[in-house]
């Protein structure tokens, strides 16, 4: 064979070996070239919204938009959540540049213990995705977009799969473009997020001025007419009991400002709801929530 | 713009679509060359392309005044001299200079802070520095020496320069290699452009296939994240630090003499199979050829190499490896790494006289030289002088390991299994003759070539920048 009949057959020689091997390999958990297309649109889409939830991992793993609003009418929602956000001034304007300027307006807002520390305030998952520059963003808009029908494929799990191995672990994500992450982890573990919980909370305890300023954002936000709805994301009782216990946030006196300042809080039964990890719900849970959450604020829009 | 993103996927495809139209010509050839390159470099930040530019001129100008001007050839070649090594300190030193000075000073008493009052613009490291000032500097050097006529036209001498396929991470490519090159029609037949698409292949396989799926378990464990410890542990972290530079490193140099050949020139080997060395000396001769010879014609030879007695071969022998390492970054932890390639190369010249040792089979000895450099690369990896020293306490203190970290990572410890498979395949078809004959007989290049392209899309890693260009 010469060099220009190799030149001619390599190509074709990859494509039906490619074929071949993604018909006979299973499709991989995680395909992170749509996750990563999911959060640059998240963070960088100019679209707005008259529904938005807004908070941490407890948020985008929790709310699930399609249940807030009703299909059918106009008003649309979005999950605006990041992985540790803080409510920082950043964060809240993003927020409030991605609601709609009319209309029916509602920010419901995940607040946990660690929203208003130090760490959650620099909000490093969320600037990940908003500091790249132009190019990238295009790049990962408008090409990695393409590159979620060729997903990555590991080695353990195509093992796992022809040896017919019973599934002993699994932590599965499915990004969605509304922001939303359906998400479970196999086997249920509880405790899990104890621990690094509790390290979160090491030198780094609630910020009051943070506490402040996001109040006094409710109250500038409330006056434009726009219902700020908060909520404490449900987990599990050891978890509220930790963070309550190292975290030196006052739920009740919070509460009281946030209603002051002319918020709107609601409240949901822990035993409703199944996490996986103590931290965030399962997938299942995390529709019921967002059901339940659909109905609460269904109210507000008119 | 890198050789593993989409973008430069579409650069590539215009840059050969486009490549014919323009390479007969010397001029139109030079310029495309030029603007396709300053176009790459610049895809990074345009204001880099100041920096090269002004650092071309510089040597541009002066290779053509030792020519014209023999009486002042000193003057300007120490022109060149400070205008590349110079912007090489201000960008890539004045911070550990600044630090180290800072500390010295804290130390006699005196409170200093240099640091703070480095420049902004003196803190951003322009991709590559290091790669085109040495380049650059071959040039004036070689033209001073006489080895070398200066080009007289600037886009010549640009498109040596600036070629983007080695200008970011090497090869160091030499004047007087690449110039006469660079002067012809480039000629490519079916058989160069296969050589080409087979060397561009294999270097996307190991960088994006080999060395971006161990970095996440690579940088784990010096991040802290690893939540293992132990001495099997700690061996097999250095063993997949050692593949993934070497794939990295390795994989570049192959992807850009694949674009060269492509393009009908020709680049030297940066590396041959270096952990399959029989010593460190040999090592050298396999390992960033274009920089182990760069430094060998540039420092060690002209200081006086071995032709000045044993001992002060050693002197200079250690003087060129801890610059190497100096040049590698702007961190006490290469120069320590410098040094203990020079500690285990002085070594080596001892023990390689005794008679016994001598007789030890070559495997053994392969073995014994893969030690050494995972033991060298810890100081390179590591953050820290005090890191280092903790993980090398970890190697070689025989405490015990969780095993877990085998499965955890199985995904990693896959790809570093294929690694050194590909390593020994390579010396098992190098000594055997039939392994040879079989291997064209069904021309397995094609399969796998073919296999390679498939696993660079099934199996990359998660996108990670080249190790070198911080270098």
């Amino acid at each position: 064979m010469t060099a220009k009949h190799k030149i001619i057959f390599f190509l074709p020689m990859a494509i039906v070996i490619g074929v071949v091997l993604k018909l006979v390999f299973p499709t991989p958990n995680l395909n992170d070239s749509y996750r990563d297309y999911c959060w640059v649109k998240k963070t960088h889409s100019t679209e707005k919204f008259n529904v938005l939830a807004v908070g941490d991992s407890r948020i985008y793993k929790g709310v699930n938009p399609i249940y807030l609003v009703d299909e059918k009418s106009e008003i649309n929602a979005a999950n605006l959540g990041y992985s540790s956000a803080g409510y920082s001034k950043e964060y809240l304007s993003f927020v409030s540049r991605r609601l709609k300027d009319k209309g029916s307006r509602v920010i419901l807002c995940g607040i946990t213990p660690y929203s208003f520390t130090l760490e959650a305030l620099k909000n490093e998952h969320y600037h990940s995705f908003y500091d790249k520059n132009k190019k990238e963003v295009y790049k990962m808009l408008y090409l990695s977009g393409y590159l979620k029908t060729f997903p990555r494929y590991s080695p353990g799990e195509i093992w796992d799969y022809f040896s017919e191995a019973p599934v002993t672990h699994l932590y599965f994500h499915d990004f969605k473009e509304n922001g939303w992450v359906k998400s479970f982890k196999f086997p249920f573990d509880s405790t899990a997020g104890l621990i690094p919980y509790r390290k979160n909370f090491v030198d780094n305890t609630s910020d009051d001025t943070a506490v402040e300023e996001y109040l006094n954002w409710v109250k500038k936000m409330s006056d434009k007419d726009v219902e700020i709805i908060g909520f404490r994301p449900p987990s599990t009782l050891a978890m509220e009991q930790l963070e309550d216990s190292l975290s030196g946030f006052n739920y009740s006196s919070f509460i009281s400002e946030f209603k002051q300042n002319g918020g709107v809080w609601l409240t949901f039964s822990l035993k409703d709801y199944v996490s996986y990890d103590g931290s965030h719900l399962h997938y299942e849970s995390a529709n019921k929530f967002s059901k339940n959450l659909g109905l609460k604020i269904d109210k507000y829009l008119k | 713009m890198v050789f593993n993103s989409l973008e430069f996927l579409l650069f590539g495809l215009l840059f050969f679509l486009l490549w014919p139209l323009f390479k007969k010509k010397d001029n139109p050839r030079w310029l495309y060359l030029v603007t396709a390159s300053f176009l790459f470099y610049g895809w990074w930040d345009w204001r880099f392309l100041f920096l090269i530019i002004g650092s071309g001129l510089i040597d541009y100008f002066s290779g053509l005044w030792i020519d014209k001007f023999p009486k002042f050839r000193k003057q300007f070649l120490i022109l060149s001299l400070i205008g590349n090594l110079g912007s090489l300190s201000i960008f890539k030193y004045s911070t550990f200079f600044a630090t180290s000075l800072d500390s010295l000073f804290w130390k006699l008493g005196v409170q200093t802070n240099l640091v703070a009052n480095i420049p902004e613009f003196a803190l951003i490291l322009p991709v590559g520095i290091s790669f085109y000032t040495f380049q650059s500097l071959s040039y004036t050097i070689d033209v001073y020496r006489g080895r070398l006529n200066p080009t007289k036209n600037i886009l010549h001498f640009f498109s040596y320069l600036s070629m983007f396929p080695q200008l970011v991470a090497g090869p160091i490519v030499r004047a007087k290699d690449l110039l006469k090159q660079l002067s012809k029609v480039p000629t490519v037949n079916a058989l160069q452009v296969w050589h080409g698409i087979k060397l561009i292949v294999f270097g996307l396989f190991q960088k994006v296939v080999i060395a971006d799926n161990l970095s996440s378990f690579i940088d784990a464990a010096f991040s802290g994240n690893g939540h293992y410890n132990g001495t099997l542990y700690w061996w097999v972290i250095m063993v997949a630090f050692a593949f993934q530079i070497y794939c990295d490193f390795s994989g570049y140099s192959l992807i850009a003499r694949g674009l060269a050949k492509t393009m009908g020139y020709h680049f030297k080997m940066n590396f041959n199979h270096p952990y399959l060395s029989s010593s460190l000396k040999e090592f050298w001769g396999r390992w960033h050829i274009s920089l182990s010879t760069w430094f060998r014609d540039y420092v060690y030879i002209p200081l006086g190499g071995g032709r000045k007695g044993l001992y002060k071969g050693m002197l200079f022998l250690w003087i060129t490896m801890l610059l190497s390492g100096l040049w590698h970054g702007a961190n006490i932890t290469f120069i320590v790494w410098g040094g203990m390639h020079a500690l285990f190369l002085t070594l080596e010249r001892f023990y390689s006289k005794v008679g016994i040792l001598r007789k030890t089979p070559k495997g053994v000895w392969i073995l014994i030289t893969f030690v050494q450099a995972c033991v060298a690369w810890v100081f390179f990896r590591a953050e820290s002088m005090e890191q280092s020293l903790t993980v090398l306490k970890s190697m070689f203190t025989f405490t015990s390991s969780d095993f877990q970290f085998l499965t955890t990572y199985f995904d990693a410890m896959v790809f570093l299994g294929i690694a050194i498979v590909i390593e020994i395949s390579v010396h098992v078809k190098r000594t055997k003759i039939n392994v040879q004959t079989v291997y064209r007989k069904f021309n397995l290049d094609l399969v796998f070539i073919a296999i390679a392209l498939v696993t660079i899309v099934m199996f990359r890693g998660e996108g990670q920048q080249f190790i070198y260009f911080q270098f």
